[in-house]
């Protein structure tokens, strides 16, 4: 489904990916671990097509296309979904409307009929449970004056209505209370399925108690420098991540 | 510019001896019509020179020579319908060039004469002698017409006033105007909107007088649209006794010059001003927004927020004055001006101009501009909205924020109509 291969990203003429390579299948769940700065929002900006970064040299293909040629949007209406670290407050716009829209544009994308208002309504009632997401909620601005936990729910929401095949969740467990990231983690897996990966990125090992993954990498200074199975990131919650820093070579 | 305005001036005043000599009026009236033309001649056409003028000239519109039009008679009130706003049940004033033609069964309780068949003394209104074009439109008046709400009557129906502008035949230069009284209690809405019937220039040079009475509530929708050769220049005087409530939302949508100058005087106790904003620009549209709260009494109140969008090459302007006179203890006085600006050519000119003579008061102001948010653009292109659709939503969003403040719905659902249809956005 997906596969990044020497990929190199800057901001500003600082470089903070420096080669990475992963592959991601098809109902697989991936997680990337790393300490602060290693580089793990930029990974997950990069692939979303935030423009404030640079790709250098490397390739990104996502089901069988250049990922790195396509549109911010298109990316979105092809199945990726990046669940922000920090959801963005849009005043005016109600959540309801966002997502008539968002969902319009995928569907047309794909060639498929607008939904009926009634179809549209019981899809956003149905999904809006599965993250016990309150329904004034959907009447509210996108994001406005909601609490970080609420806004977390939201996006979890919108990744249940949009149904990604490749979600990318940037570190979507900080912030959250353990009610709050057992909720989210219930909606995460209730999405799981063979036919979908997810890219967990995270600071904590806490998340993969919930959503447990297949694999975990430990991204460091712009670089894959380990990975395993789940256990690996039991590890890494016991012994901190001095111990996979590789020495520091001099330039 | 095909004249100068000086030109331009000269032939107005040839014009307006004839127009006079054809156009009897009572004998107050023709005095003073005699003294507005006399006034003309002292008086010159704004330049940027003049403070008030320092960000807007109405070359474009005047260039054009536009002189009044024919008059119009007959109207067909079926041929109004196109006029009406959808949903909305309200009650229909018909005026071109300041003659009311036309005008629905009024509701209990309002009454709509000319001045003259007033049944009680009103005061003539006289026109600021520094502004020439209240003093056009008091040269080339036809009547005064006056509405009025009686003590203590709450008007279910909004009032619609429909000013037409009959540029069929000629480029033409309108007076449109209207004294409203509102008896003390009384409460009524108001509203407002100006079309265009023809393709030629014109010039709309609007003049409204609303009197207050004490613990009146009045809401009163300014919608301004026009063509690319449409220009208005609009003056709102309102005078507020105690205890009343005055909230205006006004409207700029369209057209090639738009000045607008409301005019607020707060002259009795306890009183609450609401002034609203909302213009959008584009092309090569200039819309200069005047505003001017004057505080002349303790213990009241006024608000107010603008907002605009600009793009292309489009020009504003806001200047929001507040006076707090040296008796207007207890004032609280707001003031915002937002602007978005959408390309790199739109320019906008804000100025709040706050002049506080009392001692003990709240007042505050704040402008903004500034440029659509990248985050959250981003934030939109990555759930599939493409880049023109997250523009057009968040700038829909900006200005329906105004939108929200107007009491009744189907005039709301026509405004959001008309600014969705402008930005090309569609929410289903």
């Amino acid at each position: 489904m997906l596969q990044i291969q020497n990929l190199h990203a800057s901001v500003q003429g600082n470089e903070i990916l420096k080669g990475i390579n992963l592959e991601i299948k098809p109902g697989e769940v991936h997680a990337i671990m790393g300490p602060n700065g290693s580089g793990k929002s930029t990974l997950a900006s990069v692939l979303a097509g935030r423009n404030d970064y640079e790709v250098g040299t490397g390739s990104v293909r996502y089901m069988g296309k250049d990922l790195l040629d396509m549109d911010i949007e298109t990316r979105s209406r092809e199945g990726i979904f990046l669940a922000f670290q920090y959801p963005v407050e849009i005043p005016g716009v109600s959540n309801t409307n966002f997502m008539k829209a968002c969902v319009s544009a995928h569907r047309k994308h794909l060639g498929l009929e607008a939904l009926k208002p009634n179809e549209f309504l019981k899809m956003i009632r149905e999904k809006a449970a599965l993250v016990d997401l309150d329904p004034k909620f959907l009447h509210r601005s996108v994001n406005e004056g909601f609490s970080g936990g609420e806004k977390k729910r939201n996006e979890i929401f919108q990744m249940a209505m949009l149904n990604p095949k490749l979600a990318i969740m940037d570190e979507t467990d900080s912030g959250l209370d353990i009610d709050a990231l057992k909720v989210v983690a219930r909606g995460v897996n209730a999405l799981r399925n063979s036919d979908n990966a997810f890219l967990v990125i995270t600071h904590y090992q806490r998340l993969l108690e919930y959503i447990v993954p297949d694999y975990v990498h430990v991204l460091y200074n712009g670089r894959m420098v380990k990975t395993g199975g789940k256990e690996l990131a039991l590890e890494l919650e016991e012994k901190g991540y001095d111990w996979i820093k590789e020495p520091q070579t001099a330039v | 510019m095909d004249l100068l305005p000086e030109n331009y001036k000269e032939l107005l005043l040839h014009y307006i001896d004839n127009w006079t000599a054809c156009h009897t009026a009572p004998a107050y009236l023709q005095n003073l019509r005699a003294q507005a033309k006399g006034a003309i001649q002292g008086l010159s056409f704004p330049t940027r020179k003049m403070e008030e003028w320092k960000y807007t000239t109405l070359d474009r519109a005047i260039g054009h020579q536009p002189l009044p039009p024919d008059p119009l008679t007959g109207i067909d009130p079926d041929w109004l319908e196109q006029y009406a706003l959808p949903g909305l049940e309200a009650t229909r004033l018909v005026c071109i060039n300041g003659e009311i033609l036309y005008h629905d069964p009024l509701p209990k309780g309002v009454r709509l004469e000319r001045l003259e068949q007033w049944p009680s003394h009103l005061p003539e209104p006289v026109p600021q002698p520094h502004d020439i074009f209240e003093q056009i439109h008091t040269a080339l008046l036809s009547s005064h017409w006056v509405l009025g709400v009686a003590p203590g009557v709450s008007v279910e129906k909004p009032i619609h006033c429909i000013n037409l502008i009959d540029n069929r035949l000629k480029n033409v230069l309108c007076q449109h105007g209207l004294l409203m009284q509102f008896g003390a209690g009384a409460q009524c809405n108001l509203l407002e909107t100006q079309h265009c019937l023809g393709k030629h220039s014109a010039l709309n040079n609007s003049l409204m007088q609303l009197q207050l009475a004490p613990n009146s509530v009045v809401g009163h929708v300014q919608i301004q649209q026009g063509h690319a050769y449409q220009s208005t220049v609009q003056r709102t005087h309102v005078y507020q006794a105690g205890g009343s409530t005055y909230s205006n939302y006004l409207f700029s949508l369209s057209g090639q010059i738009i000045r607008n100058n409301l005019h607020l005087s707060l002259q009795g106790e306890h009183t609450e001003a609401n002034l609203y904003g909302l213009y959008l620009a584009k092309d090569h549209t200039h819309i200069d927004n005047h505003t001017l709260v004057d505080h002349q009494v303790p213990n009241c109140q006024s608000n107010q927020l603008y907002k605009g969008v600009l793009a292309g090459n489009a020009t504003g302007v806001f200047n929001g004055k507040i006076y707090v006179r040296p008796q207007a203890q207890k004032t609280n006085a707001y003031q915002q001006n937002r602007n978005l600006l959408l390309s790199e050519k739109a320019t906008m000119n804000t100025k709040p101009q706050l002049e506080i003579w009392a001692d003990d008061v709240k007042c505050s102001h704040g402008c903004t501009i500034g440029q659509l948010d990248e985050g959250q653009l981003f934030y939109l292109q990555a759930r599939g909205i493409g880049p023109e659709a997250s523009k057009a939503m968040m700038v829909y969003a900006f200005a329906s924020e105004i939108v929200e403040k107007v009491k009744n719905a189907q005039v709301r659902d026509y405004l959001l109509g008309i600014i969705a249809n402008q930005l090309n956005f569609s929410i289903d």
